[in-house]
C-alpha cells in the first residue's frame, strides 16, 4: 500500500512538474520501431507468450501485442524486445 | 558482433515444459539471466538459448515455476574445443604443423639470386654455399653483411653484391663489373713482328720504319716495321742526323698457307632400346634423398638414365628444397653403323670452312683452295690448304 501510495505521489509529481514519467515514476515506456520491433522499458514481466500474442504486464497497465510470428527477443528485468510482424498495441 | 561474443562464450539450448512456460522468462530476467531465440513449441513448452556460464543457474531455476527444463543442445566455441580435444589426430597434425611453421621457417629454404648476366646463378649459389649461406643454413646465424662481403672478395667479377633474409627467403642482389676496356699501349718502342711465315705483298707504315719490301720470304718473329725512326740529312740520306723510338704501327699484307685437317669415324655406334625400363622413385629434403618406391633398382648393362623431378613450389618460380623425383632407365645395346663417306667429306669440307673463316681477319682473303681426302685407319681425313691473303704484322715485344 506505502509503496502504491509513493508510486502515486511520484507520477503526480512528474506531471506537475513535467518530468519524464519512465525516469521518475518508473512508467513503462513502449518504444514501437516500423512494425517489427518492440521495446518495452519497465515492464513487470511476461503475462502470455504465443506467436500470435504477448501479453505484458506494465503495473498499473497490460499490454497486448498482437501480430504474427512474434518473437521475445532478449529480456532483462526492466527491459524487453519483441521482434516480428506487430499488427496492434492494445492497452488494458 | 553479438553473434559471435555468444559463439565465443558458448551457448546452451534449453526446453522449458510446464504449465505456465512464460512465468520463466520473468524469473530468469529476474536473476538476471539473458535469454535469447525464445521459440514456442506448443501450449506448454518453449525452447530458449542461455549463455554456458548461466546454464546451470537457469535450469535450476525451473523448479521455481513449476516447470521442467533440460538442456538439448550445446553450441559455441567451448562445446566445439570439446569436441576438438577428442581428435588427437588432428592435435598432433596441429602440434606438427605449429612445430614446423615455428621451426622451419627459421632455415634458408629458397635463395633466389637477381641481377647477374654472365656469371652464373650456379657460380655465384656455389660460393654462397661455401662460406656459409645454403639451402638448410640456420637464418638467425648469419651475418648478412659478412656474407656480401666474403662473397665480393671471392667472386671478382662482381662489384655489388646484398644479402637480404626474409623469413625462409634469401633474396641475393648482384651487380656485375663492367668489362674493362683493352688499352693500347702508347709509350716505349716496340717492333712490328710476322705472326705467320709468307710473302710480303703490300705493306702500310702508319708509325715506325718499314723492313721488309713487297715480295719478301718472311718467317715467324721476323721484324717487319721497326720501332726505331732515323733523321737523315734531306741531300744526303747516308747521313744520320738522329733517332727515336716509336710504337711501330701499320699493316702487313702477305701471302700464307694456311693448313687445316679435320677426320671423321666411317663407323659409329648407335643406340637401339630394347624397351626395357626401370623406374625408382624418390623423395629429397634439404640435400638428403630418400628412396620411396620398394623395388629394387637394377640397372641394366647399358642404359640411359632420365632423371624427372617435381619440387614443391611456392609460386612464381620459388621452389622449396622439397622435392620428388622419378628416375627411370631405359636399356639399349649398342649397335655399330657404316656412315655415308660423301656425307662424312661434305661435313668435313664444311667444318673446315668454317674454321678456316673463324681464322680470317676482316680485310683477309682467299685466294686458292686445295682440298686432300684419305682414309686411314676406319677413319676419313681431309686436309685444306688455302693459300690467304692475310695481315701477318702483329706487336712484337718491347
Amino acid at each position: 500500500m506505502a509503496e502504491r501510495k509513493r508510486k502515486n505521489l511520484l507520477e503526480k509529481t512528474a506531471r506537475t512538474f513535467d518530468l519524464p514519467g519512465d525516469v521518475v515514476a518508473g512508467l513503462t515506456r513502449v518504444e514501437l520501431v516500423g512494425r517489427e520491433e518492440l521495446y518495452l522499458q519497465n515492464h513487470r514481466g511476461i503475462l502470455a507468450y504465443g506467436e500470435e500474442e504477448i501479453l505484458i504486464s506494465g503495473g498499473k497497465l497490460m499490454l497486448r501485442v498482437r501480430g504474427r510470428a512474434l518473437c521475445l527477443r532478449s529480456m532483462t528485468p526492466t527491459d524487453l524486445m519483441i521482434s516480428g510482424q506487430i499488427d496492434a498495441v492494445e492497452l488494458e | 558482433m553479438q553473434r559471435a561474443i555468444n559463439y565465443l562464450r558458448g551457448s546452451v539450448r534449453l526446453e522449458v515444459v510446464g504449465p505456465y512456460p512464460e512465468r520463466y522468462f520473468n524469473i530468469c530476467s529476474a536473476r538476471g539471466i539473458r535469454f535469447w531465440g525464445v521459440e514456442r513449441l506448443d501450449e506448454t513448452s518453449l525452447r530458449l538459448t542461455v549463455s554456458k556460464v548461466q546454464a546451470r543457474r537457469a535450469i535450476a531455476l525451473g523448479a521455481r515455476c513449476l516447470c521442467d527444463v533440460t538442456a538439448v543442445q550445446e553450441r559455441g566455441a567451448p562445446s566445439r574445443a570439446r569436441q576438438l580435444a577428442r581428435r588427437y589426430g588432428m592435435l598432433a597434425g596441429l602440434a606438427l604443423s605449429l612445430a614446423a611453421v615455428l621451426v622451419l621457417s627459421r632455415f634458408v629454404m629458397v635463395i633466389h639470386i637477381t641481377g647477374n648476366e654472365a656469371v652464373p646463378t650456379e657460380i655465384i649459389r656455389a660460393e654462397l654455399a661455401r662460406i656459409g649461406l645454403d639451402v638448410g643454413s640456420y637464418g638467425p646465424a648469419l651475418e648478412p653483411r659478412e656474407l656480401s662481403n666474403r662473397a665480393l672478395m671471392d667472386l671478382e667479377e662482381l662489384s655489388f653484391l646484398s644479402v637480404n633474409l626474409k623469413g625462409i627467403r634469401a633474396e641475393v642482389v648482384v651487380r656485375e663489373k663492367a668489362p674493362v676496356p683493352e688499352l693500347e699501349p702508347t709509350e716505349g718502342e716496340a717492333d712490328l713482328v710476322a705472326a705467320k711465315a709468307g710473302t710480303v705483298e703490300e705493306i702500310i707504315a702508319l708509325a715506325g720504319t718499314a723492313l721488309v719490301e713487297p715480295g719478301a720470304e718472311v718467317e715467324p718473329g721476323d721484324a717487319l716495321i721497326s720501332g726505331r725512326v732515323t733523321l737523315t740529312r734531306r741531300d744526303d740520306p747516308s747521313v744520320v742526323i738522329d733517332s727515336y723510338g716509336v710504337r711501330a704501327k701499320g699493316f702487313v699484307w702477305a701471302e700464307v698457307e694456311e693448313r687445316l685437317s679435320a677426320a671423321f669415324p666411317l663407323t659409329a655406334s648407335w643406340k637401339v632400346y630394347t624397351g626395357e625400363t626401370q623406374t625408382r622413385w624418390e623423395l629429397s629434403f634439404f640435400s638428403q634423398r630418400f628412396q620411396i618406391s620398394k623395388k629394387t633398382f637394377q640397372p641394366f648393362a647399358e642404359y640411359d638414365k632420365i632423371e624427372e623431378q617435381w619440387a614443391l613450389s611456392l609460386g612464381e618460380g620459388l621452389e622449396l628444397p622439397i622435392a620428388l623425383h622419378r628416375v627411370t632407365a631405359r636399356a639399349y645395346e649398342g649397335n655399330a653403323v657404316a656412315l655415308n663417306a660423301d656425307q662424312a667429306e661434305a661435313l668435313l669440307r664444311e667444318t673446315l670452312e668454317r674454321r678456316l673463316a673463324r681464322s680470317l681477319g676482316e680485310y683477309d682473303a682467299v685466294l686458292a683452295r686445295d682440298w686432300t681426302v684419305e682414309r686411314r685407319d676406319g677413319a676419313l681425313s681431309v686436309t685444306l690448304t688455302a693459300r690467304c691473303r692475310e695481315q701477318i704484322a702483329v706487336t712484337g715485344e718491347e
